[in-house]
């Protein structure tokens, strides 16, 4: 989906699949927020990452 | 003798040391001036002047019988209302802790009562730190003005002498954004360097808990005090911690600072706090340091790197709050909580990804040029109204937060430490800062920098003396 497809419908889905309750006064804002995060992403996607590995941390170790 | 309140934290310990004065004295000095500034700047959201007035004692007491404890021996200072303090409220700024009270100290705040340090009181956070509402507190230069955040009770405390060093975290600039606004020193230090354990968390790859005081030799006193190994915290790091100050007066002869123009110097930054920050490159130079420009395209992504990981780590804290006690956030944090929840895991690995190329980038511009540490404002403008302010990351256009965090976020998600101190004033009085980055642990650098600058110009010494704020403080 591209961050200008996004509309109060997507977010109040989204809020459905993660269970939350929503108030009607934040579902504007989001609308907003979730498209600067979209933004974002694309941006990061336009990168080419393939060399790197995420930064996470796992040690296999029994301590 | 100038007025106790408002001595070094260095000068303090001597004039301790040396029985010129008492904890107790340096105390009432330090509360005095707390009840004078408080109506007007709102920097401390709980007192503990009864534990505090117990310490001071123990303090003199101890120091009597030559039982000195280091360098915050009996030095008031104040602690993040983020930080755990046993028996003492700590409500992180919202309603949704009303009235908690732990039953344990953070490490940190461990660490202070070990090192003797009297603590005055909590300082003001934003709410969680999250720095979308705008707190009680105001800036001590200018009354109706934004104090910084997260760490705002901290950069103002520090700032007006109600203390002589400050506990804040940083998590995205959460200490160099009021240590550069409130024209203090503030130090975010190497990931793992100082421990979280007790400290109401945002993200546990993100956060630091550093120091903000008046001077360098201040900063790298406290960080001394404050760091080192904790097995409470699985990101401690196992480094040992060195003598800070060990560099402190050594001029700036071979030392290489790299300079991203590009990035640092974009068409944001206000011209007044560029032409302030071209005069300490001027005197960086005339120190012996050599300023290096480099360019690192990848800098330019650190916003949209850093969001999705703050976003998600934060929000999955407040899982259980945010389905329980919703109502009770501030609206503005509450929507990045609720964001956070719509983040996807694939996203969030993305973000680490290139979280990874940044660092790679910024490791290899380091070995390339063989620089020491990166250099530019720590903030593209000074302070500014509160009522003009916007922290609101929701929005689609630039906001001031998003503007701060181009400067500071790279600090956080490299883990590398990174110091602000203050530059000089603008036209209308008020401070910028100037921010040096350093490689991994060597926080001495950073202090041997800022220092020799302290020893070269005045604006440290300068004091604010606020006045009520105009519109009224909530």
């Amino acid at each position: 989906m591209k961050a200008e497809a996004v509309d109060a419908a997507t977010v109040r889905t989204l809020a459905e699949v993660a269970g939350i309750s929503l108030p009607e006064e934040d579902v504007e804002p989001l609308v907003g927020a979730l498209r600067n995060h979209m933004k974002g992403m694309e941006e990061l996607d336009r990168l080419d990452l393939g060399e790197f590995d995420p930064i996470v941390v796992f040690d296999a170790r029994w301590t | 003798m100038s007025e106790l309140w408002s001595l070094s934290v260095r000068e303090a310990g001597d004039g301790l040391v040396q029985r010129k004065f008492s904890a107790a004295e340096l105390l009432d000095a330090t509360l005095d001036r707390l009840h004078q500034t408080e109506p007007a700047v709102h920097a401390y959201v709980t007192l503990m002047e009864d534990t505090a007035r117990a310490e001071a004692r123990r303090a003199d007491s101890e120091i009597a019988g030559r039982k000195w404890r280091g360098p915050l021996h009996g030095i008031p200072v104040g602690v993040k209302d983020l930080c755990y303090t046993a028996g003492v409220k700590t409500e992180a700024g919202s309603r949704v802790l009303e009235g908690f009270i732990p039953e344990y100290d953070a490490t940190v705040v461990t660490k202070l009562k070990e090192g003797g340090a009297v603590i005055v009181g909590k300082t003001v956070t934003h709410e969680f730190a999250y720095g979308q509402d705008v707190p009680a507190t105001r800036n001590p230069w200018s009354t109706d003005s934004y104090p910084g955040g997260s760490s705002a009770g901290s950069g103002v405390s520090v700032a007006v002498g109600s203390a002589f060093g400050a506990i804040g975290t940083d998590t995205g600039g959460s200490i160099r954004v009021p240590a550069s606004v409130d024209g203090v020193v503030g130090l975010k230090p190497t990931h793992g360097r100082v421990s979280r354990h007790g400290v109401i968390p945002m993200s546990p790859t993100l956060d630091n808990v550093g120091p903000l005081t008046r001077t360098a030799e201040d900063c790298a006193l406290m960080l001394g005090v404050i760091a080192g190994h904790d097995p409470l915290d699985t990101g401690s790091a196992r480094e040992p911690v060195p003598d800070f100050t060990a560099g402190i007066g050594e001029r700036l002869g071979g030392l290489r600072l790299g300079l991203d123009r590009v990035h640092f110097f974009s068409r944001r930054v206000n011209p007044e706090v560029s032409a302030l920050c071209e005069a300490v490159m001027k005197e960086l130079r005339a120190l012996g340091a050599e300023i290096v420009e480099i360019r690192i395209n990848e800098l330019d992504y650190a916003g949209a790197i850093g969001m999705p990981i703050l976003l998600s780590d934060a929000s999955e804290w407040h899982r259980n709050y945010l389905r329980t006690r919703g109502d009770r956030y501030v609206p503005a944090t509450r929507i990045m909580l609720e964001l956070g929840e719509f983040v996807l895991g694939a996203q969030y690995v993305t973000a680490q990804r290139a979280r990874a190329a940044l660092r790679e980038r910024v490791r290899n511009a380091f070995n390339a040029h063989r620089l020491d540490g990166m250099i530019g404002p720590t903030l593209p403008t000074t302070t500014m109204p509160v009522d003009q302010l916007s922290v609101d990351l929701t929005g689609e256009g630039d906001t001031a937060l998003a503007a701060f965090l181009h400067h500071t976020f790279m600090g956080n998600l490299l883990g590398i430490p990174a110091i602000s101190f203050p530059c000089g004033f603008n036209s209308v009085g008020l401070p910028a800062g100037f921010q040096v980055y350093g490689r991994p642990f060597d926080e001495a650098m950073l202090f041997r920098v800022a220092h020799a600058y302290q020893q070269v110009t005045d604006w440290h010494t300068r004091r604010p003396q606020p006045q009520a704020a105009r519109s009224p403080v909530s």
